[in-house]
C-alpha cells in the first residue's frame, strides 16, 4: 500500500497560449496537511481545479489513491478511488434549502442514508448554519454560501480534501471554525490539501507548504526546512512595562553584545539594518537570529537571568505568521528575479 | 452480483439527482399546469359561454384539433425546463460541486430526465383534461388515436429538448439558449419552409421541426391514412405553390429520432469538450 494519496506528474496546463501551469509535480502523503501558497495567477486554482476533473490537463497525469492502496490515474472508473471533497470557489447552489442540498451531496457520495440527518445537523451546528436549514439559499449571504460550500465538501466524511480559498472574505468566527474543523480533520488523520493566500491559515494547520509561482512549483517542503533557506529568522519577546526612550540606546547595546554570538551576522539590509530593534507600540523586541533551534533556548536563557534588572520578560516566542511571509516574499522574489534573468539571456 | 451492484452504484446518483430536480422545478411545474389548464378553458368553453352563437366543433376530432395545436405551449415549456441544463452549471458553477465526485454525464441525465418528465407531465395534464371536456361535451367513447397523438407529443418533445439542450451545452446563459431556440423555431424554420414551398414545393419539408409537429393534432383525423398529405394552390389553372399538411407516421417516427439522437450526440460531444 502506498503511502502516497494524490500525485501530479509533468503536469501542464495551457488557456491558449498562456502557459498556467508548466511541467509540475506534486506528491502528497497520506494524512499531511498541504498547503498550496502563491500569488494571483500563479496556479493554485487551475491545480485544483485540474485535481477535481473540472479541467483537463495538455500533459501529464494526476494519480489518485483507490480503495486498494494503489494510485490510479484519476480518469479511470470513479467507483474505486478514495473518497474525496473539494471546495472551489464560491459555489452557487440550487436554490433550494441547505437541508435539501446537502442531503441530495450526501446521497450522491454514498454516506450511509442513516446517518445523513444526524451528520447535517453536526455540521450545520458547527457552522453556525442550523436556523437556516431551512431556508432557501437565495437569501444567504457570501460567507453563508461560502460556509455552506465547505459543509458540502465534508459532508460525506472524505479520506482526502481539497479547498480553494475556504477562508477567503469570511468573518473572524466563521474563519476559527473552519480552522479548528480542518484541525479536527488533521487529528482523524485525514488528506488536506488547500490553497490560500490567507498566510496566517495557512502556518496555522498545515504541515508543509508548496509555493507556486508562475506556473511553476519553486518549493515544496515543512516550514521549518523551508526556514533554513531564509536569510534571517525572528524571535519576538514582550516586556511587562514599557522600557524608558533614556535607557534604551544602552539596553539595546548590552543586548547585542550578549547575544552577540546568536544573532544573524549577515542580516539583510532590506529587513532590518539592526538585529535587535524595538516596537514601543507593542512593548517587545525583535531579534534577527541564525535560526539555530539551540540558540533560542540560549537567548531565552540570557534575557532572562542577564536583563532580570531591566525589564520582566512575559512573552517569547518565534512567530510562524511572520516566517512564512518571509518564505513566501523571498521565495518568489528569488524566483521571479531568476526567471527575469532567464528570459533576459534568450532574448 | 457484481453487475447488480455496478449497475446500483452508477444509477443510483441519477436517480437521486432526478427526484432533486423534480422538487426544485415543482413550482415552476405548478404554474405551467395552471396556465395550461386556463388556456384550454379559454380556447373550449370561454367562446361557448361568451357568445351564443359559437357553434363547438363538431366531432371530438375537430375539438382536439383546436385544443391540441398549442405548439408555443410546448415550445416554452422546453425552454424554461431544458434551457439552462448544461449552461447553468457552468456559469453559476452549481455543479462544481457534485462533478468531482459524480461523472458529469450522471449529473446531466439526472437533470434531464427530471425535466423531461416536467414537461410530460404539463402535456399530460393538458391530454387530460382535453379528454375530459371532449367527454363531457360529446359523450363519445375516447378516441384510440389521442394516445398516439400523444405519443407524437412526447417524441416532438424529446426531439425539442434534444436541440435546446444541444444549444445549451456551448451557450453562457439559459436566456441565450431560449433566443437560439426560439430564432430557429419561429423565424429560421419558417424561413426555410417558405422558400422550398415555392422553390421546390414537390420536396416534403420533413426536416422542418414545425411540419413534422403537425401530425400531432392531424393523427387524429378519421382518414388521417387515406388523406391526401398536401394542398396545390393555383391561380387560373397555375400551379403556385403547395402546402404539406402531415408527415406520414414514419415519416415523423424517424425524423424525430433523428432529431434526438443526432442533437443528443452533438451536444454530449461539445458537453464534454466543455470545461469551467
Amino acid at each position: 500500500m502506498t503511502k502516497t494519496v494524490i500525485k501530479l506528474e509533468n503536469i501542464s496546463k495551457k488557456y491558449g497560449t498562456f502557459l498556467a501551469l508548466d511541467n509540475i509535480n506534486l506528491e502528497v502523503q497520506n494524512g499531511e496537511v498541504v498547503g498550496l501558497i502563491g500569488p494571483n495567477g500563479a496556479g493554485k486554482t487551475t491545480t485544483l481545479k485540474l485535481i477535481a476533473k473540472l479541467l483537463r490537463p495538455n500533459s501529464g497525469k494526476i494519480l489518485l489513491r483507490n480503495i486498494r492502496g494503489e494510485l490510479q490515474d484519476i480518469n479511470k472508473n470513479s467507483k474505486e478511488f478514495v473518497q474525496t471533497g473539494f471546495f472551489i470557489d464560491i459555489p452557487q447552489f440550487y436554490n433550494a434549502t441547505p437541508y435539501k442540498l446537502l442531503k441530495l451531496f450526501a446521497k450522491i457520495k454514498h454516506y450511509p442514508k442513516e446517518k445523513i440527518n444526524q451528520r447535517i445537523d453536526e455540521l450545520l451546528t458547527t457552522f453556525n448554519l442550523i436556523d437556516w436549514k431551512d431556508k432557501k439559499v437565495k437569501t444567504f449571504s457570501k460567507g453563508m454560501l461560502q460556509k455552506l460550500g465547505f459543509i458540502q465538501a465534508v459532508i460525506h466524511d472524505p479520506e482526502i480534501l481539497f479547498l480553494d480559498e475556504p477562508q477567503t472574505g469570511l468573518d473572524p468566527n466563521a474563519r476559527i471554525d473552519i480552522r479548528n474543523y480542518i484541525r479536527f480533520l488533521k487529528q482523524q488523520g485525514k488528506t488536506i490539501f488547500v490553497a490560500s493566500h490567507l498566510l496566517y491559515e495557512i502556518s496555522e494547520v498545515c504541515d508543509k507548504v508548496a509555493l507556486i509561482n508562475q506556473g511553476s512549483i519553486i518549493n515544496f517542503d515543512t516550514i521549518d526546512n523551508l526556514e533554513k533557506n531564509l536569510k534571517s529568522i525572528e524571535l519576538n519577546f514582550e516586556v511587562l512595562n514599557p522600557i524608558p526612550r533614556e535607557m534604551l540606546g544602552s539596553l539595546i547595546k548590552r543586548l547585542t553584545q550578549n547575544l552577540e554570538p546568536y544573532l544573524d551576522k549577515e542580516l539583510d539590509p532590506s529587513i532590518s539594518k539592526i538585529p535587535i530593534k524595538y516596537k514601543p507600540q507593542e512593548n517587545s523586541f525583535t531579534i534577527f537570529y541564525n535560526g539555530e533551534k539551540k540558540a533560542r533556548g540560549d537567548i531565552l536563557n540570557i534575557l532572562f537571568n542577564d536583563f532580570k534588572s531591566d525589564f520582566t520578560l512575559i512573552s517569547f516566542s518565534k512567530p510562524k505568521i511572520s516566517s512564512l511571509e518571509r518564505i513566501y516574499s523571498q521565495i518568489i522574489s528569488d524566483d521571479d528575479k531568476k526567471k527575469i534573468k532567464i528570459n533576459l539571456m534568450r532574448e | 452480483m457484481e453487475q447488480l451492484r455496478n449497475l446500483y452504484f452508477n444509477s443510483k446518483p441519477v436517480f437521486d439527482i432526478y427526484l432533486f430536480e423534480i422538487k426544485l422545478h415543482v413550482k415552476k411545474f405548478i404554474i405551467f399546469s395552471i396556465v395550461t389548464i386556463l388556456l384550454l378553458i379559454i380556447n373550449s368553453f370561454l367562446p361557448y359561454i361568451l357568445f351564443p352563437t359559437y357553434q363547438m366543433p363538431s366531432t371530438q376530432a375537430d375539438f382536439y384539433q383546436g385544443v391540441l395545436s398549442n405548439y408555443l405551449l410546448i415550445i416554452i415549456a422546453v425552454c424554461l425546463f431544458f434551457s439552462g441544463i448544461i449552461c447553468s452549471e457552468f456559469k453559476d458553477k452549481t455543479g462544481i460541486i457534485v462533478f468531482p465526485k459524480i461523472n458529469k454525464y450522471k449529473l446531466i441525465t439526472g437533470k434531464y430526465l427530471g425535466n423531461l418528465t416536467l414537461v410530460i407531465g404539463i402535456v399530460s395534464i393538458n391530454y387530460f383534461i382535453s379528454a375530459l371536456f371532449a367527454y363531457y361535451i360529446y359523450g363519445d367513447p375516447l378516441l384510440d388515436k389521442l394516445l398516439l397523438s400523444f405519443g407524437f407529443t412526447v417524441f416532438y418533445i424529446l426531439a425539442l429538448s434534444s436541440v435546446v439542450s444541444f444549444f445549451s451545452s456551448f451557450t453562457k446563459s439559459a436566456t441565450l439558449t431560449t433566443t437560439f431556440t426560439l430564432i430557429l423555431l419561429l423565424f429560421a424554420i419558417g424561413i426555410i419552409d417558405t422558400f422550398f414551398m415555392f422553390a421546390a414545393p414537390k420536396i416534403e419539408p420533413i426536416y422542418s421541426l414545425n411540419y413534422i409537429r403537425s401530425i400531432i393534432t392531424y393523427i387524429l383525423r378519421a382518414d388521417f391514412f387515406t388523406m391526401q398529405r398536401y394542398v396545390d394552390y393555383q391561380f387560373e389553372g397555375t400551379f403556385i405553390f403547395r402546402s404539406w399538411l402531415t408527415p406520414t407516421m414514419q415519416g415523423a417516427l424517424f425524423v424525430l429520432s433523428l432529431y434526438t439522437i443526432v442533437f443528443f450526440l452533438f451536444g454530449s460531444l461539445l458537453f464534454k469538450r466543455r470545461q469551467i
